[in-house]
């Protein structure tokens, strides 16, 4: 491995050997023995990972973290009451009652001698209906 | 309280299973578990802890709307978290830029003190305040490259496919982001 290769696998990695794959790994180790300026480019990098680790420290996240998420969702479960498959229920269910009550209508109802008068209203009903011979 | 304690045990999959049941406190316990976590990650990306608290309830929002989202067996569940996390991060990020294009749009915010450990000097938070500030210059997908490598301390491979692109794309990600924050920050040091 030369110096140009160990800048870059530092680049590609990170300077944690561990995580670097086992022949880089290895062939970084003998470079550092034998030559001061890899020993020295390797601890440079080590410090700047150890910065950045440092910076990047998460703040501990505390129960009224929690807690201010847990009330955040109930105020958008309260916000998206009812929910939209609640009024898709009810829109279905009316439209079922209808058909039943229609077919109740004419399955219990009396006998019509003329079905003309039904059959208008489904007609008009559908948008095919004739209102008093309009012209 | 001895049912309580049992959940904090119980594996990502099961709490989920148990969310999905309306099992308030299974959620809880899953906030609780990754909150510093998502909420890390979030606000290191931001540079600002209201954005960071958004991102970080939008996230569990869905967690709680959609907890059979992740399955197991296809990614470790907080490989799928980071990904959920990373496209809020890169969505809040694309929305700050379309707002500044906006008329009356705010001015553009300053980010947060980072307030590092209460032990660091004074010395020792200038450094880390700085590392701070040129993190906050990285392009948004190097960023959050590098803060799922450094921060989050995930594999190439778990970066790759939180981000969802290739390993080799990762890796060019993470040494421009190294190279450019390094320089960044010699600059930032240099005696004026």
């Amino acid at each position: 491995m030369t110096l140009e290769e160990l800048d870059q696998c530092l680049l590609r990695f990170g300077a944690c050997l561990d995580r670097w794959p086992p022949t880089h790994a290895e062939a970084a180790h003998r470079l550092q023995a034998t030559s001061p300026r890899a020993a020295e480019r390797m601890a440079r990098a080590a410090a700047f990972e150890d910065r950045l680790a440092r910076a990047l420290q998460p703040p501990p996240f505390t129960s009224v973290d929690t807690d201010r998420v847990l009330a955040h969702l109930d105020a958008e479960t309260i916000a998206h009451w009812p929910p939209r498959g609640f009024w898709l229920a009810g829109g279905g269910l009316s439209a079922a009652s209808l058909a039943l009550g229609i077919l109740v209508a004419f399955t219990m109802g009396p006998v019509p001698t003329d079905q003309t008068l039904p059959l208008s209203v489904i007609e008009i009903a559908v948008g095919h209906g004739d209102i008093g011979n309009l012209p | 309280m001895a049912d309580a304690s049992s959940k904090e045990r119980l594996a990502d999959a099961v709490l989920l299973s148990r969310i999905a049941d309306g099992d308030r406190h299974a959620f809880a316990v899953l906030v609780r578990r990754h909150g510093e976590r998502v909420r890390g990650l979030a606000l290191a990306f931001t540079g600002r802890a209201a954005d960071a608290d958004d991102i970080t309830q939008d996230v569990y929002l869905r967690l709680w709307r959609q907890p059979l989202a992740w399955r197991p067996g296809s990614a470790r569940f907080t490989t799928w978290l980071h990904r959920v996390v990373a496209n809020r991060c890169l969505d809040h990020a694309r929305r700050q830029r379309l707002r500044a294009w906006l008329p009356f749009a705010e001015a553009a915010n300053e980010i947060d003190d980072p307030s590092p450990s209460a032990l660091a000097t004074l010395a020792d938070r200038d450094h880390l305040a700085a590392v701070w500030r040129a993190l906050q210059q990285l392009p948004d997908k190097q960023r959050i490259a590098l803060l799922l490598a450094s921060q989050q301390a995930q594999t190439t491979a778990e970066i790759a496919q939180a981000l969802g692109i290739s390993e080799g794309a990762v890796e060019q990600r993470l040494v421009r982001a190294r190279r450019t924050l390094r320089t960044l920050i010699d600059r930032m040091e240099e005696p004026t």
